[in-house]
């Protein structure tokens, strides 16, 4: 969920919208997002399975060392959702 | 700032947070020639997140936010025109060279001086279903709610009562987060009784000497199971946060072969190291920042600009002038650790 209003950090700020594709459908994000926080802000909450016991992951590092929220990106694998900034248009595919 | 590298520089800095940048800011003041390794994509460590005022003294930029502090340093480092690598990792370390992975090779550098200021990651804690979607680093969650406004769910539990905790549980209770509880192993309270008595007033359950059992949940977080006093209790949550401390992030040291000695003080594995920050090991080798046991950013910045100084003072580079100032710093530094 988005957190919109914070009383030390103030009202979100209005940002440029940015539209995005996940699993086949079109979701909405603002400038700056990382694709992580695009798909929590989403209610997205699973981020992957894990290879062989298929075990729903997701983030929790944050700083990309764990790969827990590695996803496809525009034809790119494992790419760390946490340190990668949403950008109009990108692909996004869950592994 | 240039992407461009020389082959050799009197000092390259490994890690672009408050020591690294201070390290690289100094050493380049006073004459060496350097460059600055990162592997994010930009500069700044866990500055680039810090929202809040840091307090203080002026030497600390006292008053502004981490990462307004973060900007300051890097404007620093392009007036001086150093070099600076970003999304570039450092794989391993000889005596007088390392290895970078950066644009889709790798590269070997040669050094004098290295400075490694690496930082600190987060103590994990394992228990039953802790890979569940919802569970998470107290760091990220941080990030998550208070730089990206985002959050993974409505309530949360917290594992830990340190400062870093208490403090995340107030800031997650501003954001609209309900806070559960706060898990604590130990029979007392780790952080300071003025963080938490704020969360105490708000309502909030501490339990401790509490273990935890299980996480509960199928595809990701639904509950906690945690044993506290005998009695085992559930709790429903969305997400379980672990704020279980920091540990100095020093898998390079590692590959380098350099020792690390058990520190009951930081309850971590640290380097052996002078008052120059010279490690004893290696002369070549300079420390900073939370590497070198985890502490807080302003003893960051006086340990960078420390390692900055030590490294020119011993390539012949500082003028006899400056000697005074190594001296300085050190005073800063056991003035700032008698306060903690």
């Amino acid at each position: 969920m988005r957190i919109f209003s914070h009383p030390i950090l103030g009202p979100l700020e209005i940002k440029k919208e940015i539209k995005f594709e996940f699993n086949g459908r079109k979701y909405k994000a603002f400038e700056g997002d990382t694709i992580a926080s695009a798909l929590i802000a989403n209610d997205i909450i699973i981020f992957r399975q894990s290879e062989i016991k298929k075990e729903p992951r997701a983030i929790f590092c944050g700083i990309g060392k764990c790969n827990d929220c590695n996803m496809t990106v525009n034809g790119t694998r494992n790419v760390k959702t946490c340190k990668t900034k949403v950008k109009e248009g990108m692909v996004i595919k869950s592994e | 700032m240039n992407n461009s590298v020389n082959e050799s520089y009197d000092v390259i800095v490994i890690g672009g947070g408050p020591a690294g940048m201070t390290a690289a800011i100094n050493a380049k003041k006073f004459g060496a020639s350097v460059l600055i390794v990162d592997e994010n994509d930009e500069l700044g460590g866990q500055l680039v997140k810090q929202t809040h005022k840091f307090f203080g003294s002026k030497m600390h930029y006292a008053g502004y936010r981490g990462f307004e502090i973060g900007n300051i340093l890097k404007e620093e480092l392009v007036e001086l025109e150093v070099d600076v690598l970003k999304n570039a990792v450092v794989w391993h370390i000889e005596d007088d060279e390392v290895f970078i992975s950066f644009n889709d090779t790798s590269s070997n550098i040669k050094f004098k001086k290295i400075i490694i200021a690496t930082g600190a990651k987060e103590r994990p804690i394992f228990f039953p279903g802790w890979t569940l979607p919802g569970v998470l680093f107290v760091g990220a969650l941080q990030t998550l709610v208070n730089l990206y406004r985002v959050s993974p769910g409505k309530s949360a539990v917290i594992i830990g009562s340190g400062n870093v905790g208490l403090i995340v549980s107030y800031q997650l209770i501003q954001a609209g987060i309900e806070v559960k509880a706060v898990i604590e192993k130990t029979n007392k309270i780790g952080g300071y009784r003025v963080h938490e008595n704020k969360i105490k007033k708000l309502g909030v359950p501490i339990f401790l000497s509490a273990e935890i059992k299980s996480a509960l949940g199928d595809k990701y977080v639904e509950g906690i199971e945690i044993i506290s006093n005998g009695k085992t209790k559930t709790i429903n949550t969305d997400i379980i946060c672990i704020a279980a401390g920091m540990l100095s992030q020093n898998i390079l040291l590692r590959t380098a072969d350099i020792n690390l000695v058990y520190s009951e003080t930081y309850n971590d594995y640290l380097p052996i190291f002078n008052d120059e920050q010279i490690l004893l090991e290696n002369k070549n080798f300079i420390v900073a920042g939370d590497v070198c046991g985890v502490e807080e950013a302003s003893i960051a910045i006086e340990e960078g600009r420390l390692a900055g100084l030590s490294c020119c003072e011993h390539l012949g580079l500082l003028d006899q002038k400056y000697n005074d100032l190594i001296f300085e710093i050190q005073k800063r530094l056991s003035e700032l650790r008698d306060a903690r």
